[in-house]
């Protein structure tokens, strides 16, 4: 299991609000030490960025350079995904022009994680508003559905599509919030490219002992979303500074037989750009008990 | 300005349930930099420090010493203060006067520490209506006689902390206003206020106005932050505080207190073995904090 992180880890500048590079936190995750890396495309069709011009495959090929350059790997993906609170995600979908590019953007997305090398594309299940809750089957052909170019991309580029375990917001029940959800639609597709991503925090905030979940999915868990929080609210704070029984969940991991890399997904956008480099320090020291518990 | 935290820095393990003692802590707050320290006397009254046994004067000497040697010093400290009835041991006449001790038993510790300031969390009295300033104040005078007696005998000030709504229930001192209502009705050098920033980011969405009415009142700080919903005492930068704002409010109105941090970075969450790191982490925060105090 080897440390990672995501480009989204060091967010903006506080001083001037100036995104972050991802060649530039590539970088920095590699000098304080972080071996393996984590391409995130959430924001991918909420606004510019390196991957939005016409020369996206060439920003991607730089970024791999820098990886390769630096000595770490990218491994997986954070896919761009439909907010179900973010206004500019409401907007976009409210015209067909709006929603074709998402499209393209989320295919853009799996094609950047080819591009960089890596191996998973993390990506949230979706309700089917017009199913009835709980009925898992509909949910998971709406899935299939919705994302057919996406999974004939997948195969075409050999990458596979790994499915988060994501939380009810607003009340309302949501498909993939368990792990059975997740393992009912592996096993449904039975495709070794349709996988799931665990991650820690939701995990935190939907079961009293994720545990249970972890070793349900066992070595389905292709990808790692390593975060902390109160067991409230999506905190996405350092492990250990949360709620999360760590050294239950990394034995879990072990025992069940997950091999996916330690990704965090936490971060230092608010703070100040000369404090940022020690916070990298710290956090992979945290990485590095982690692992010490995976056993 | 400058960089200090509370004791309970290091103080839950999450190895064990056993706490860190005071002298244990100090040293680790020396080694992450710390020079300027608030004793943290919260869990006297629920005989969770050993300072409620009848050496305490001597184990107060002994921190006294250990402080002196490694070049520390105390600025103020954090009494016990009225919780949850069960918790306190407020529900039964016995357990009020032991409470009512330790709270005279920290101010004590406090000027034998060579600390300033007494932080007190103002009480609300809920039997009148809250918004009834007079009678919260004569409420809160009440409540804290002894203290404030005992304070002013031994030049040891009381600094009341603004305080949070609970859902629905009003407080008494959330607000700038409140407070110095209660200062101006104690009318003495040894009252003043401690300004909590974690506190007023979840009661208010700009803390700055009242920052620059309290000015030089603040005697005391508590610097912790949060997403402006729960009280998460998390690290400055880890939360929403505009932190640039808050520290020139301070500078501008004329604060002269020292930076406190009351986090729970290192506390029973973080294993052993990364709390001296991450308390590094945390003095490289104040010094930034600091060097945006102008």
């Amino acid at each position: 299991m080897r440390i990672g992180n995501m480009t989204s880890a060091l967010g903006v500048r506080r001083e001037t609000g100036e995104k972050i590079h991802p060649n530039e936190v590539v970088r920095r995750c590699a000098a304080a030490g972080f071996e393996v890396m984590d391409v995130n495309l959430c924001g991918l069709h909420r606004g510019p960025g390196p991957f939005r011009g016409e020369d996206w495959r060439k920003a991607a090929e730089e970024l791999r350079n820098e990886a390769e350059k630096c000595g770490v790997r990218f491994v997986q993906s954070h896919l761009p995904y439909r907010s179900m609170s973010m206004q500019c995600d409401l907007d976009l979908f409210k015209t067909a022009e709006g929603a074709e590019l998402y499209r393209e953007l989320s295919l853009r997305a799996i094609e950047i994680t080819h591009i960089l090398g890596g191996e998973w594309a993390v990506i949230h299940p979706m309700n089917d508003r017009d199913a009835v809750v709980g009925d898992n089957e509909a949910h998971i052909r709406y899935n299939l559905r919705i994302l057919d170019r996406e999974i004939e991309l997948c195969h075409k580029l050999n990458v596979g599509l790994a499915f988060e375990n994501i939380f009810d917001q607003f009340h309302l029940r949501r498909f993939g919030m368990r792990a059975m959800e997740l393992k009912q639609f592996i096993d449904y597709c039975s495709d070794p490219l349709i996988q799931a991503c665990w991650d820690v925090g939701h995990g935190n905030l939907t079961m009293d002992e994720q545990a249970a979940g972890i070793e349900l999915l066992g070595e389905h868990i292709k990808a790692l979303h390593i975060h902390d929080n109160n067991g409230k609210d999506d905190l996405h704070t350092m492990p250990f500074t949360g709620n999360v029984q760590w050294e239950k969940v990394m034995h879990a991991l072990y025992e069940s037989g997950c091999k996916a890399d330690l990704v965090f997904e936490t971060g230092f956008s608010g703070m100040p750009d000369s404090l940022k480099d020690h916070s990298l320090t710290v956090l992979k020291s945290i990485g590095e008990h982690l692992v010490s518990l995976y056993r | 300005m400058r960089v200090g935290t509370m004791t309970s820095l290091f103080r839950g393990r999450r190895e064990t349930p056993e706490y860190i003692g005071y002298l244990e802590s100090i040293r680790r707050c020396h080694k992450a930099g710390f020079r300027v320290l608030d004793m943290n006397l919260c869990a006297l009254s629920r005989r969770q420090t050993t300072l409620h046994q009848d050496d305490w004067k001597q184990q107060v000497g002994e921190i006294a010493n250990e402080a002196a040697k490694l070049g520390m010093e105390f600025v103020q400290s954090h009494p016990p203060y009225p919780g949850r009835l069960d918790m306190d041991g407020l529900n039964s006449p016995e357990g009020q006067q032991f409470f009512k001790d330790m709270v005279l038993r920290a101010i004590e510790i406090t000027k034998m520490l060579g600390g300033k300031w007494c932080v007190m969390h103002p009480v609300t009295d809920l039997t009148s209506e809250t918004g009834d300033y007079e009678a919260q104040i004569a409420h809160n005078k009440k409540f804290y006689a002894q203290e404030l007696e005992l304070s002013a005998k031994l030049g040891v000030g009381l600094a009341f902390e603004n305080m949070c709504d609970g859902p629905n229930r009003r407080r008494f001192c959330v607000t700038a206003n409140e407070l110095m209502a209660l200062m101006d009705a104690c009318n003495s050098e040894y009252v003043g206020i401690c300004w909590d920033v974690g506190h007023a980011n979840r009661m208010m969405d700009n803390q700055v106005p009242s920052i620059l009415r309290l000015g030089d009142r603040i005697k005391a700080l508590h610097i912790d932050d949060n997403r402006g919903k729960d009280d998460l005492h998390v690290l400055p930068f880890t939360g929403n505080i505009p932190w640039e704002e808050v520290m020139h409010a301070l500078h501008d109105g004329g604060c002269k207190a020292d930076l406190i941090f009351e986090i729970g970075t290192c506390g029973d969450k973080m294993p052993e073995c990364l709390k001296d790191e991450a308390a590094r982490l945390c003095y490289k925060v104040g010094e930034h904090l600091v060097s945006l105090y102008k």
